[in-house]
């Protein structure tokens, strides 16, 4: 009793890890889907398909996941025969292992909640199990008769047939196995520990000639029964470190007796002209939930990553602000001392402190290149569903960035990816028609800038139209009827709250979201959107993100007694101490000479209000803010601060130009300066009313999660 | 040609790479004396106190190539070490095929 309790816990404690494995799993197999499409033929490809399937089942067979194993089996059959060569993949079957794909993760879905399957679910599983069957040759009702044994029967075997009988076990190594400093002969002897191997036979027909031979490839395989009393899965265990480097079918004994050993039995070596049989048997093959050299990146992977609860992480990283911030404060006491050695101390120990900074942010650190690829399937489907052919590009998928600002700007992209799609693009005779190639291009990019991350939507559709968006914006009454603001600022107006009207809802991009709540969304994360479109040729939407929502390191400034922090990045060069501008305006705005060019100048005592007096030189913070560079007039500069970025309470979050703020080492708080906003700003200071700025009283803004109000921007989707 | 061919104490992942060129420059050569004595080509097998697969790998491959041109391979007095490589990879009448036991010539 004592054990099965324990075994529950296991599973209890175990099973989120499946499922986010499983997760995982299940996004691979849709992108070496996609990309087999371009490349029906890869075996790489379709190798490392089959293993991310076999995973999948190998890993629900040990939660007693008997659906997703019996589904994922007969999935696994046919790319089983896609890796073979039996069968070639045909969009058609594509399409259906995506849909199976999506039907294994609504049945671990249902398994995670404990849920019953609802009768349509079974019906569509039931439908794509026929399908499976008759591209692989199956009869569906001989199959189906052999389910109810196929992978209960394994799992069964394993607890229940296994004691003393014989398995049969049956394992190629592939080449590097050698060269990954494994040796077969110590592995079999492993094996022999749990029992004893019988009717060994060694597969010496790929050993090549001396002459042809690579010494240090493994050319070896090896079938012979084990008796033993261990489960599968502890037999499986002794192949753990050679996962990948080789194939691996264990056949239950409950499965044995005639069929399970075809191979040939004489004790000679075996100059089996076949390779080793991947499915021994109809029955006991079909049903082998065994681990082959699937292994999947998991094995190795395992090896390699540790999974890490999100919480536990955010933890360290609130700890290690604190640690920040109690570092400047140590740092700053001591420089108030005087005592050189306690200086010194403390500077090394901030400087250890900054490069556990560095290093622990960069464990949140992931590349986008993950988000990216699920449009894979959107566009893929979305482009099909409108019958348009569109060819979807990803450029720096490699970009790293904050794990949390991923998960907040897939949202987003996705509506921004589906509008492009609904409404940027042609299909293909409108393309056509127009002189462009018949497929769309659809380019999803992102790259590193002054210390964003910068990611860019940009499609060679239709563009937007300005008569369009004008024309909507003067009859909602944003704008004085005949009034053209400038062009930039015509295209910002699709990002007004209550632009479009519900009235131009589609399948597609209809999903709640207007692309004021996408803009808002962004901005929540201290980011910024801009769109550029030419008329005829496409449009870019651009965002620009922090690289983390946690600590930066920024450049600290003092105005009178307030302190204000730029992002590093950010900062060009200071000038010091040159005379105090005297020609701004009343906003604090002015100019200044740079090396012979003119600079836009913004003071911050002015723009803020700012009591203290003036001082007589003061210094400028030169600004580089996306293509423009600005100055910032300063009274002193305070050198390089590692920000611990602290959100603004609900009072200043309406504060234009401050995205944050930051606890300094003498407590007191200083404001951290959105450059680009800081730029708008100086644009349009306090006051004054933007040319596309909305009437107040508009409705209430949706959420991205509202399921029932759709806003979508007239001009994205003129036809 | 008085000098006997004889494997090395090591025949492991670590020598196979000369050991096989120094097969290879076995197989180059003429047949020696003693290979007459069994009617094939004798190989010293006495001094092998380290194998693992690898090494049994390479002696397969031997074979192999000498099967090509009709030559058996025979292994003369092989060690304990040898024997039970080849036993526990299910070789062991594979070796018992091409064992000569006597005294090294």
């Amino acid at each position: 009793m004592s054990q099965e309790d324990a075994d529950r816990s296991f599973i209890l404690e175990a099973l989120p890890a499946f499922i986010s494995e499983a997760d995982e799993q299940l996004e691979s197999i849709e992108q070496l889907l996609l990309e087999l499409e371009d490349d029906p033929k890869n075996l790489d490809l379709l190798g490392a398909l089959f293993r991310c399937a076999h995973t999948v089942k190998g890993s629900a067979g040990i939660f007693g996941l008997d659906e997703v194993v019996a589904f994922t089996h007969h999935v696994e059959t046919l790319l089983d025969q896609l890796r073979d060569g039996l069968v070639t993949l045909t969009p058609d079957m594509s399409t259906l292992l995506l849909r199976c794909k999506d039907q294994i993760r609504s049945l671990i879905d249902q398994a995670q909640k404990g849920q019953a399957p609802q009768a349509q679910s079974l019906e569509t599983r039931a439908q794509l199990e026929r399908q499976l069957q008759e591209l692989v040759g199956e009869t569906p009702d001989a199959s189906r008769a052999g389910q109810p044994v196929e992978t209960p029967v394994s799992a069964d075997a394993s607890k229940d047939a296994a004691p003393g009988g014989a398995w049969h076990i049956d394992v190629r190594f592939l080449a590097d196995t050698f060269r990954n400093g494994m040796d077969p002969l110590a592995i079999l002897n492993y094996v022999r520990g749990m029992g004893s191997i019988e009717r060994m036979v060694c597969q010496v027909d790929a050993v090549p000639a001396l002459d042809e031979m690579d010494a240090e490839s493994c050319y070896l395989g090896f079938s012979f029964d084990l008796l033993t009393e261990a489960d599968q899965e502890t037999i499986e265990s002794a192949f753990t470190f050679v996962r990948d480097d080789c194939t691996l079918a264990i056949t239950a004994p409950a499965a044995a007796p005639e069929e399970t050993v075809p191979e040939p039995s004489s004790a000679e070596v075996a100059p089996s002209p076949e390779p080793m049989p991947t499915a021994p048997a109809p029955v006991s093959g079909s049903g082998t939930p065994a681990a082959k050299a699937d292994a999947k990146s998991s094995a190795g992977g395992e090896q390699r990553f540790i999974r890490v609860q999100a919480d536990r992480l955010d933890a360290v990283i609130n700890l290690l602000g604190e640690l920040v911030i109690a570092g400047a404060g140590a740092q700053m006491l001591a420089r108030q001392s005087g005592l050189g050695s306690l200086v010194e101390a403390n500077d090394q120990i901030n400087s250890l402190v900054e490069e556990i900074r560095n290093g622990t942010l960069q464990l949140r650190m992931v590349p986008i290149g993950e988000t990216f690829s699920r449009f894979r399937r959107v566009v893929r489907d979305t482009a099909a569903e409108l019958g348009k052919d569109v060819q979807l590009e990803i450029v720096g998928g490699d970009t790293e960035l904050d794990k949390s600002v991923v998960e907040r700007i897939a949202d987003p992209l996705m509506h921004l990816v589906r509008n492009a799609l609904d409404h940027g693009l042609e299909t293909p005779e409108q393309r056509e028609a127009v002189g462009k190639r018949r497929q769309g291009r659809l380019t999803l990019s992102a790259f590193h800038e002054s210390g964003s991350i910068h990611i860019r939507i940009e499609d060679n559709g239709r563009g937007i139209s300005r008569d369009k968006v004008l024309n909507r914006a003067w009859d909602r009454g944003f704008i004085e009827r005949g009034v053209i603001p400038a062009d930039a600022d015509i295209l910002k107006l699709i990002f007004e709250p209550g632009f479009s009207t519900a009235a131009q809802v589609t399948n597609l991009s209809g999903r709640g979201v207007g692309m004021d709540v996408v803009r808002r969304n962004i901005e929540a994360l201290r980011g910024q959107v801009q769109i550029s479109s030419i008329e005829g040729l496409g449009s870019t939407i651009e965002i620009r993100l922090p690289l983390t929502l946690a600590i930066i390191d920024g450049f600290l400034v003092g105005v009178g007694d307030s302190r204000f922090i730029f992002p590093l990045d950010a900062v060009v060069e200071v000038i010091e101490n040159r005379p105090t501008a005297s020609e701004l305006d009343a906003y604090g705005r002015g100019v200044v000479e740079l090396r012979g060019q003119v600079l836009p100048l913004v003071c911050l005592r002015s723009l803020y209000g700012l009591e203290s007096p003036p001082p007589s030189r003061a210094s400028v913070v030169v600004i580089r803010s996306g293509m423009e560079r600005y100055g910032v007039l300063v009274d002193q500069l305070m050198g390089q601060h590692q920000t611990v970025i602290k959100p603004l309470g609900r009072l200043f979050q309406s504060l234009r130009g401050v995205s944050g703020s930051s606890i300094l080492g003498n407590g007191e708080v200083a404001l951290i300066c959105d450059v680009a906003s800081l730029w708008e700003l100086t644009a349009h200071p306090p006051g004054t009313v933007s040319p596309g700025a909305p009437p107040r009283e508009t409705p209430p803004e949706p959420s991205l999660t509202s399921p029932s109000t759709v806003e979508l921007p007239p001009s994205l989707e003129e036809i | 040609m008085s000098d006997i061919r004889t494997l090395p104490g090591e025949v492991t992942i670590y020598t196979v790479g000369e050991l096989r060129e120094l097969c290879q420059r076995w197989l180059s050569e003429a047949p020696r004396d003693d290979d007459a004595s069994c009617g094939s080509w004798m190989v010293g097998a006495q001094s092998v106190d380290q194998a693992d697969a690898a090494g049994v790998q390479l002696l397969l491959a031997l074979d192999r190539s000498l099967a090509a041109v009709e030559c058996q391979l025979c292994l003369q007095n092989p060690s304990s070490t040898l024997k039970t490589a080849f036993d526990a990879l299910g070789l062991s009448e594979w070796l018992e095929l091409r064992t000569v036991e006597g005294e090294p010539v």
